[in-house]
């Protein structure tokens, strides 16, 4: 791809003439569009930060204020519980940092478990000869085809037998289990050369220790863009702790920020408060996507097979 | 090195019997994907399954139920939630899919030019696609919403009065519209990169040479050659219109909003199940549900391919 834009780069300076079309008026009507559709992407994001640093009193209020006049860290400190508030507080005194652990707690094991269990069956998938291999996969393929919202309620009822209703167990195991995730484990693995497996196997490896020793380090990259998609499906999911979570100490950030927007606990929204915290809550994810960009676009579009 | 260079090597023949590494090395493959299956199968492919007999029973409870053959089918007919829910949904769809491959499409293929601040704006077009779907929703709701919002100052320079768009019927769809594109544009502008990428240059340098100008090598060159792309791009979006929740549910709650303008299929579907407790019908509902989109894949990928052909 470098190749190409360092080839189209090169071309508009062959000669004076492509010069001039270079700084055309379409050049500067193509920025224009950029920059205005750079504003309508952004400015949500800019809104919610500003109306972070204001009071209350400062977003309820025409004409509005675009940039805060008088801004302070006030609102963080209040959701943090640094300093007192009687907004925050809803149905038992549930924090915000609270709610930021269970996310936390939740998609971190969900991200773990699911990035090794898809390792090893696509390890399995890819390298390993087995009876029913291609059936077994096929058949997981199918299922992909069927939307989530068949599952809801057959799982639910699972989950009601199980006694697992108002716990995290419906929201953690069976995330653990994605077709697609084997499925991208396993076209990472297909490029392990098996001359590396063999090798390996000589030298006295295991079947698992071929795995975790050898393949599992080149196929790094591929668990990562897994990791990274994973994470962020948990963290932000929001039907599941809505269906099976009742009670506020166990809610996810999603749902915390569901209900105090909707204003369920009986006052009015505390909409600065609620600003702050999503726009804490999307903190993590926004960092990672800053840092690791590469790994989220290659898990994400990839993720569109789904 | 030659010794082995097969994959067949791997299997079990070139061992000595008598070794428990015989039997371990046989059996790894299943004890490989076994934790993955006996997850999947339960919380996965089974709930599938199950759904067809859910979908034949009137419930009464978590524990109870009682067979009525198709009844929970036929009600499809008569449920004007349904009806109205599944032209929302197509009504939107209409509109979501065409302006979302125009808009993604467009945007991709300026921004695979070397254009300055080129993975600037890539980075924030895309940003929308990481941020949670629950605050996209609180964040839409004031904006859109509110009387507070700053659309309302820019409706004031029009002079137009303003107190909010979601609680006015005709508004719902455009609100949802704009939200759905917002958040999905830099998604599907990331699946035209890549497709864009594999077109070689030089097709763009001779229809240079040729003298066509750049609109024409875009309809001549770029979307011929991306016709599978868009078609992905489109199925995706469709299946996506069918299945959604969370931006509905956060600007106009499980309701739709008013004159049900913004009642979803994903909605209904969520209603029947956990507000009404109807399993039995809201499962028939998913699967209603589940056979529209499968059948729309498969009409766009037939259309696809016979376009491809000719």
């Amino acid at each position: 791809m470098s190749q190409r834009v360092e080839a189209s780069a090169a071309s508009p300076h062959t000669g004076p003439i492509s010069l001039m079309k270079a700084i055309s008026l379409g050049r500067i009507f193509t920025h224009l569009l950029l920059l205005i559709a750079l504003l309508v992407f952004i400015f949500p994001f800019y809104w919610m930060l500003s109306s972070s640093l204001k009071p209350l009193e400062d977003i309820y209020i025409v004409p509005v204020q675009f940039w805060p006049t008088r801004p302070s860290f006030n609102n963080y400190l209040e959701i943090a519980g640094l300093i007192p508030s009687d907004e925050i507080d809803f149905r038992g005194g549930i924090s915000l940092i609270r709610t930021f652990l269970n996310s936390t707690i939740i998609a971190v094991i969900n991200t773990a478990g699911n990035v090794f269990l898809a390792s090893l069956a696509g390890y399995a998938f890819a390298k390993l000869r087995f009876k029913g291999r291609n059936p077994l996969f096929l058949s997981m393929l199918a299922t992909m085809m069927i939307p989530n919202s068949v599952g809801l309620v057959p799982n639910y009822l699972i989950m009601a037998w199980l006694k697992w209703i108002n716990t995290w167990y419906p929201l953690i195991i069976p995330g653990l289990a994605t077709p697609f995730a084997v499925f991208w484990m396993r076209q990472y693995m297909t490029t392990v050369p098996d001359e590396m497996m063999e090798a390996a196997r000589i030298d006295g490896c295991g079947p698992f220790a071929t795995f975790w020793r050898v393949v599992a380090p080149v196929v790094l990259p591929g668990m990562a863009a897994l990791a990274i998609f994973s994470f962020m499906g948990h963290w932000n999911a929001f039907m599941g702790p809505l269906i099976y979570l009742n009670k506020p100490e166990l809610y996810t950030l999603p749902l915390f920020l569901a209900v105090m927007n909707s204003g369920v606990s009986g006052r009015p929204t505390p909409i600065h408060l609620i600003f702050t915290a999503s726009f804490v809550s999307i903190m993590p994810i926004l960092l990672v996507f800053l840092f690791a960009q590469r790994y989220f676009i290659a898990g994400l579009t990839a993720g569109s097979l789904k | 090195m030659g010794v082995v260079s097969t994959p067949s090597t791997l299997g079990p023949a070139s061992i000595p019997p008598k070794s428990r590494y015989f039997i371990w090395e046989k059996a790894a493959p299943y004890v490989f994907i076994s934790p993955f299956f006996i997850l999947f199968g339960v919380f996965g492919a089974f709930p599938i399954l199950f759904a067809v007999w859910i979908s034949f029973q009137d419930w009464k409870s978590v524990r109870s139920s009682e067979y009525i053959g198709l009844k929970n089918y036929a009600r499809l007919f008569t449920d004007e939630n349904f009806h109205i829910a599944l032209s929302n949904t197509v009504i939107l769809g209409i509109l979501v899919v065409p302006l979302m491959v125009i808009l993604s499409l467009s945007f991709a293929n300026v921004l695979n030019r070397p254009i300055r601040g080129r993975v600037i704006y890539r980075t924030a077009y895309f940003l929308p696609v990481v941020t949670s779907l629950v605050v996209v929703g609180i964040l839409f709701d004031f904006l859109l919403g509110s009387t507070y919002s700053p659309l309302g100052s820019v409706m004031q320079i029009f002079d137009i009065e303003y107190k909010g768009f979601l609680n006015k019927p005709e508004f719902i769809k455009p609100a949802i519209l704009i939200m759905i594109l917002w958040r999905w544009v830099g998604y599907n502008m990331m699946i035209m990169l890549a497709g864009l990428q594999s077109i070689p240059y030089e097709l763009y340098e001779a229809a240079r040479i040729d003298g066509a100008n750049g609109l024409q090598s875009f309809l001549n060159i770029t979307v011929p050659l991306m016709r599978r792309v868009i078609a992905f791009a489109a199925i995706l979006s469709t299946i996506g219109m069918f299945n959604i929740f969370e931006e509905a549910y956060m600007l106009v709650g499980t309701s739709g909003g008013a004159d049900r303008a913004g009642l979803l299929m994903g909605l209904i579907i969520y209603r029947q199940a956990f507000q009404s407790f109807n399993f039995g019908y809201a499962s028939a509902l998913a699967y209603a549900n589940a056979v529209i989109i499968i059948v729309l894949s498969f009409l766009q990928i037939f259309a696809t391919e016979r376009a491809a052909s000719e």
